[in-house]
């Protein structure tokens, strides 16, 4: 397996977008578990959880998007970058919606 | 466990240890790494053809502050207990909470802390007619609760990461610098979870949520034993369990007490009692706090895997209210 230090170059290596973010989480666990006085369970376990976060700069700000996916090798680099730079540029089409939000999350406030 | 078995003691229970770590790269030049190693052993123990049950926490980085002896001493001594049962109604209680269940409900309030929520009036940290409590006395003693990155025992990441964005944490503020957040400081709320865009929109400092949480009471000494002596007429619960909201305008959570309930009478417990469904709000009971402990390094059991750095000391929190006798055990 990739080390998690060279993924997140990799990965850097090929962003395209103004601003990217990798975050690598590498877990290993072993764990016991015992009923009636007995050991019943035993296990062990490796997790590796890869996020990528694209930025986009439009004249209104900066928008964000992101993917995290488990079992990820250099094969995996451009499309999960491809799906977090997509992820980022549908929030530019929510952001009319965003707006309406906001509005309606601060009515309680005017009517006390 | 041969030792259990000899003597006719039923032992159940879950070792675990964990090791985490987390790079976070940007393009811009960022490169970080936290290493957190956490784990956990949980017993359960039951006698007396299982009308006896009790349970035990201990959390752990490397398991070297795990003591086999400690927790069969206190398994023991709480069954030992259980000779004697007394049934008690329903009512308002001056209750001991062994650390552990201090940190159950005090997990949950953490999670409702955050600032936005609280500005826009949906929590129990909003001040009516807008803004939040930030300033108010919530304690009636020196209460502490803090989170630092530098705590010796209980290490957190010393940088924010987010994989995406709640209304804790978001992702733009990844790579910003974990520094102390004092929550409560003085019994006073100092301040509430904060992402760098809430910050602003509450014009409050940033004080993003760390990895651990401190809770201390000034000049408090002692054991949840010691605690126990202190007491007059009340009980000694040992875990909370199935918690939930009620209302969150006032965080009045409800939930069970589970693995065994003691009533205690002019400090010395009597006996084992009925378990409760338990109605109180965490923030409410800030203000009655009339005896606390040592700060001490615990397990919430509920919450545990979700919460695994956190120390609160032992506290007794009067006019608990018990509101329903649970048949269960």
């Amino acid at each position: 397996m990739i080390q998690a230090q060279d993924l997140v170059e990799k990965i850097l290596a090929r962003a395209s977008s103004d601003e990217c973010i990798v975050i690598v989480s590498d877990k290993t666990q072993a764990n016991l578990r015992w009923a009636s006085s007995t050991l019943t369970t035993n296990g062990v376990l490796q997790e590796r959880s890869v996020t990528v976060i694209a930025f986009i700069k439009s004249k209104d700000g900066m928008a964000s998007g992101g993917v995290s996916r488990t079992n990820v090798d250099e094969g995996d680099i451009d499309s999960l970058l491809a799906q977090a730079v997509s992820s980022a540029n549908k929030q530019f089409l929510q952001q009319r919606p965003r707006e309406q939000l906001r509005i309606t999350h601060q009515l309680p406030r005017i009517l006390n | 466990m041969g030792k259990s078995v000899n003597d006719a003691i039923e032992l159940f229970g879950y070792a675990e240890h964990t090791h985490e770590t987390v790079w976070v790269g940007s393009k811009g030049g960022l490169r970080l790494r936290s290493d957190q190693p956490i784990g956990r052993v949980e017993m359960t123990a039951k006698s007396h053809a299982r009308t006896r049950s009790t349970w035990y926490g201990v959390e752990t980085h490397d398991f070297s502050n795990v003591v086999v002896a400690d927790i069969d001493k206190d398994i023991r001594q709480r069954l030992a207990w259980q000779e004697r049962k007394i049934d008690m109604p329903a009512g308002r209680y001056d209750t001991v909470f062994p650390s552990g269940s201090v940190a159950d409900f005090y997990v949950y309030m953490m999670w409702v802390a955050g600032a936005r929520a609280a500005f826009e009036g949906q929590s129990v940290f909003s001040k009516q007619g807008g803004g939040t409590r930030v300033g108010e006395k919530l304690s009636n003693v020196g209460l502490q609760l803090f989170s630092d990155p530098n705590n010796a025992q209980l290490n957190g990441a010393a940088f924010v990461y987010s994989t995406a964005s709640t209304p804790f944490t978001s992702v733009f503020d990844n790579g910003q610098l974990q520094k102390r957040c004092d929550w409560i400081k003085d019994g006073v709320l100092e301040s509430l979870v904060q992402t760098r865009a809430s910050a602003k929109m509450t014009s409050l400092a940033y004080t993003p949520l760390g990895n651990n949480l401190i809770m201390s009471v000034d000049g408090a000494t002692g054991s949840t034993l010691d605690l126990v002596k202190q007491v007059k007429n009340g009980l000694l619960v040992t875990t909370l369990w199935y918690i939930r909201m009620v209302d969150p305008n006032s965080l009045l959570l409800t939930g069970l007490t589970r693995d065994g309930v003691y009533f205690v009478k002019d400090g010395e417990v009597q006996g084992v009692t009925n378990n409760f469904r338990w109605n109180d709000s965490p923030v409410s009971a800030l203000s009655r706090i009339s005896a606390a402990g040592a700060n001490e390094w615990t397990q919430p059991r509920e919450w545990a895997g979700d919460m695994a750095n956190m120390s609160a000391p032992a506290l007794v929190i009067k006019d608990f209210n018990m509101s329903t006798v649970s048949p269960g055990n």
